[in-house]
């Protein structure tokens, strides 16, 4: 393993222990949704950086189909890998959260509704890779799914200050207000999303580094049968 | 500009000849539709009193299905037959090809609806037939059409094409079928005091940006 992967995963636990440790044991109970609310420390860094890959397959997208060099493509796949896990993870600890405090395990709420459908598309972009054969095809058609996919995303923001919604007001980012927070929940919140933040980075570059490997190895693969059929043609 | 929108035409309407000769697709899509709209009647239970918001849910539902049929059969015929490279090589642009596709796609549509609606309006006892529903209609249709043309023209390419294309049509076209599913109970029932110009007008804009968007992707999605 290189050093740097070491470095990174190393930083990655340290992070999420002190994470935990926060979530767990240093934050007050909130006063009106109990013990439930702990898992908005997971939940929030979750649904928050799920909202990045749907930037990165956009502006990777564009430059694929401009530029048509491989490595575009293997970091918008492997984005979309990692957005497909984050968003689900999100869909998943935001339903354990709604079933105490709301009642229901799921309800369409804009919000909600949104990220099912990034979800959606996440899922069809992974299988028009699958069920395309050459390697040309399968890239430009994924591009393309991807730009339109990551176009949708942009409503599940839009949607959250457009539309009415049960959604609880957002407490982090350029929407909050200021002071929302208790300092020591503020300190909880920002650990888990460094953390989280981490491990989001190091899967991304992880998966693209493995997609381009297997990319450079197709392309070698074809010059060695390439060589072949010339020799044996001779 | 006369000879881009010719050579639109042109491939719109090669489409609408060899439907007219073989009328293989616009029957049997009406066919299914019905059917499927029978059913969904069938299947509301008799107490729900929803009469505005079950017809257009039933009905976009019924135009979203037939839409994924259209579409699909209109690239299918002409990609097995080795017809839609030919297209391809055309000496016109590629967004024209695409344009020529939504246009006659959305006139094969517009045909089915034209009987769907009054047939709903039947089944369903809801005055369906009029301009502000008509204008709904269109512009939903725009969009949707322009979103299945160019996935279609993806799919078809693909190992499992009837899968496919659900998988990345669906999807896409929730925002404006929502749209205009809320527009539409809007237009049967005045009194809720919607804004149905604005209805309008948020679908007229959406399918704008699928049109125009789809037009510039559909270049690279043929690019042989």
């Amino acid at each position: 393993m290189l050093l740097q992967n070491r470095i990174m995963l190393g930083l990655i636990l340290i992070a999420m222990m002190s994470a935990l440790y926060l979530i767990f044991i240093m934050v007050p109970t909130d006063v009106n949704l109990g013990v439930s609310q702990r898992i908005f420390y997971i939940h929030v860094p979750l649904a928050v950086l799920s909202l990045i890959p749907p930037i990165i397959v956009f502006i990777t997208s564009i430059l694929y189909l401009v530029r048509r060099s491989p490595q575009w493509d293997a970091l918008a796949h492997s984005s979309v890998e990692v957005g497909l896990l984050f968003t689900t993870l999100a869909l998943v600890t935001g339903s354990i959260w709604a079933r105490p405090t709301w009642g229901v395990w799921w309800t369409w709420d804009p919000v909600l509704t949104t990220f099912l459908i990034l979800w959606l598309v996440y899922l069809g972009y992974l299988l028009i890779r699958s069920y395309t054969a050459e390697p040309d095809k399968r890239a430009r058609f994924s591009a393309i799914v991807g730009i339109l996919g990551s176009i949708n995303a942009l409503a599940v923001y839009l949607a959250s200050e457009l539309w009415r919604t049960i959604h609880p007001d957002k407490v982090i980012g350029p929407a909050a207000e200021e002071n929302a927070l208790d300092p020591a929940i503020q300190l909880g919140i920002l650990v888990s999303f460094i953390a989280i933040l981490l491990l989001f980075a190091y899967t991304i570059i992880f998966r693209t580094r493995l997609h381009s490997a297997v990319n450079q190895i197709g392309s070698l693969r074809d010059q060695i049968d390439d060589l072949v059929y010339r020799i044996s043609n001779k | 500009m006369k000879t881009y929108l010719t050579q639109v035409w042109d491939i719109s309407y090669k489409d609408i000849r060899l439907e007219m000769r073989t009328r293989q697709m616009a029957v049997s899509v009406l066919v299914i539709v019905i059917a499927l709209m029978i059913v969904t009647n069938l299947a509301i239970p008799k107490s729900v009193d929803a009469t505005f918001t079950t017809t257009a849910t039933v009905i976009w539902l019924c135009i979203l299905i037939a839409s994924f049929m259209v579409v699909m059969r209109n690239f299918v015929i002409e990609y097995d037959q080795i017809g839609f490279h030919g297209l391809i090589m055309c000496p016109v642009p590629r967004d024209a090809i695409y344009l020529g596709k939504v246009v006659s796609n959305l006139i094969f549509l517009l045909v089915i609806e034209s009987i769907l609606f009054p047939l709903s309006s039947i089944l369903f006892d809801v005055p369906l037939l009029t301009p502000t529903v008509a204008a709904i209609t269109g512009m939903a249709t725009i969009g949707i059409v322009a979103a299945g043309t160019l996935f279609a023209a993806i799919s078809v390419n693909t190992k499992a094409r009837e899968i496919m294309l659900p998988v990345l049509f669906f999807p896409a076209v929730i925002p404006i079928v929502l749209a205009a599913v809320d527009a539409t109970q809007n237009a049967l029932n005045p009194s809720y005091g919607a804004n149905i110009l604005e209805d309008i007008g948020v679908l007229a804009a959406l399918s704008l940006a699928i049109i125009a968007t789809s037009a510039i992707l559909f270049n690279f999605a043929v690019d042989e």
